[in-house]
């Protein structure tokens, strides 16, 4: 066994869709790269149901993202249809289990967003990170390409966004082609990108996302722009009147709601649990921003990165679902980066197990046992065409209301 | 077609810094790696691997930055598949998984 390339990535999917063909179908993303590439990921169970999104490979040289995707998604497949259950060393996972998540759940792989990247690194073994894209790059080699986890919709211009102390921060993104960090020309400028923004907007239910990156055996939830904070809702990345102030310490903080960021740290810890499970691991749930275990010590705030982006959507745009985000860094550092970002196939093999196991456990609590059969109809046929123009509409109107509503309850208290 | 210029060679090396000057390098424009690694040492320095030219590596050196080059081991194959083993969706991949009480 070995590393997949780009094409047996997309025969993979395949393969299972033509394997499974009544529990799964194979997604065609609408963005083909800049070197012309068309991607796929997989559907598994009922589209109605909630969703849990994973996807892989935007950064090009962490290449064991794709193969964690695929098998699990052969593992899931596999015991379903054998009415078995899974076991990945100390961590197993029952048939009945196997069977409410995808009976209970629409579980999507997307496990190449950046194929161009991928084929670059694996015939060159150069340690790259950004797609393709040479469009900003001048023909000069060095300045080809834009990252992809700095080129979604979340706080994208960092210049304006936030303070001029993190903006010098090489970790937050830049605007120099040069740099590994280099965010593209405008917010979601990049085709990878704008698929994964289309598969968080196709399957309107997701409810859960994890974007799988190496290597430093960490499961980071947000908020990646600054620490978190649950006491002032007008702190938050929507309000112009703190830009220029995020991402150094002291003063901003991100606004989460106090119950989210007990469900997300709740659900990173299970995770991590799981994966530490399989061979004894020492994975470790933080938040995004953090660089050491203690929050604040020292930060390291990320623009327009993914995790963030999904789990904005609902607060920028009312018809949008929650999605709780976490990035995956999948693996330890070794003595080089080469080992660190491609272990050796034996190693890499381990580390899908755990991983895998992660996911199942995600998916495990992601499935509910039982769901009410008007909620499926009602999410089959509900007309979406007519109900997200009206339900922005509606949104300020009620929140007007129920803010009128608040303030003459505080006053009648007084 | 004619192969596209690649970029120049990078390196790969360790950074010693006083956890203090920690926030500075992080400021540069350096390859970290997707995220930082920074491990803290016994003598209260932190170490972190970073990837970087060779006239990035002297400018960090000129600027009074312990830089330590890590020797890329050669010839290691990291085992990249060589055509199509799924030969073009016919065949399905296995999850890796043991599969129980069948």
């Amino acid at each position: 066994m070995t590393y997949l390339n780009v094409v047996e990535v997309e025969s993979a999917l395949a393969g299972l869709a033509a394997a499974y063909p009544t529990l799964c179908q194979l997604v065609s993303l609408p963005n083909p790269t800049i070197e012309g590439r068309s991607t796929h990921a997989l559907q598994i169970g009922d589209v109605s149901a909630d969703a849990v999104l994973f996807t892989a490979c935007a950064h090009a040289r962490e290449w064991g993202g794709a193969e964690i995707c695929i098998y699990f998604a052969a593992d899931l497949l596999e015991a379903y249809t054998a009415h078995a259950g899974v076991a990945y060393g100390g961590k197993s996972f029952s048939a009945s289990t196997v069977r409410r998540i995808v009976d209970n759940l629409n579980v999507v792989v997307y496990p190449c967003v950046n194929p161009d990247g991928r084929a670059f690194d694996q015939l060159h073994d150069a340690l790259w990170r950004k797609n393709r894209n040479p469009a900003s790059s001048g023909g000069d080699p060095n300045r080809v390409g834009v990252d992809i986890n700095r080129n979604h919709d979340f706080l994208w211009d960092f210049r304006a966004d936030f303070a001029p102390g993190a903006t010098s921060t090489g970790t937050l993104a830049s605007d120099d082609p040069g740099s590994d960090l280099f965010h593209g020309t405008a917010a979601e400028s990049e085709p990878e990108t704008r698929n994964v923004r289309w598969l968080l907007d196709t399957y309107r239910f997701t409810r859960w996302y994890v974007d799988i990156h190496s290597y430093t055996g960490d499961l980071l939830y947000s908020w990646g722009d600054d620490l978190n904070q649950s006491d002032d809702t007008t702190m938050n990345f929507r309000n112009p009147g703190w830009n220029g102030q995020r991402g150094v310490p002291g003063g901003y903080a991100e606004y989460i709601p106090a119950a989210d960021l007990t469900t997300a740290q709740g659900a990173a810890q299970r995770v991590v649990d799981a994966i530490n499970a399989v061979h004894g691991g020492h994975y470790v749930s933080l938040q995004s921003v953090s660089l050491w275990g203690s929050p604040g010590a020292v930060t390291y705030p990320t623009s327009g990165a993914s995790d963030d982006y999904a789990y904005s959507r609902h607060f920028a745009d009312c018809i949008k679902g929650r999605v709780f985000a976490f990035t995956l860094e999948f693996g330890y550092a070794t003595s080089d980066f080469r080992t660190s970002f491609h272990p050796p196939w034996p190693d890499m093999q381990q580390i899908v197990l755990e991983i895998d196991a992660g996911m199942f456990e995600l998916c495990a609590a992601a499935a509910p046992s039982f769901r009410w059969p008007w909620i499926v109809l009602f999410r089959r046929l509900w007309p979406w065409q007519i109900w997200d123009p009206l339900a922005r509409f509606l949104d300020p109107i009620v929140r007007q209301i129920l803010g009128a509503v608040r303030s003459r309850a505080q006053g009648s208290q007084r | 077609m004619a192969e596209p210029p690649l970029p120049t060679p990078r390196l790969e090396a360790t950074l010693r810094v006083d956890e203090e000057r920690l926030p500075d390098i992080l400021r540069r424009s350096i390859d970290f790696g997707c995220r930082p690694v920074v491990t803290k040492q016994d003598d209260g320095t932190v170490t972190l691997p970073i990837i970087a030219t060779a006239s990035q590596l002297e400018e960090l050196r000129e600027a009074g930055y312990s830089v330590q080059l890590i020797e890329t081991p050669g010839g290691i194959d990291y085992g990249v598949g060589q055509g199509d083993r799924f030969d073009g969706g016919r065949t399905a991949p296995r999850g890796f998984g043991e599969k129980t009480g069948r």
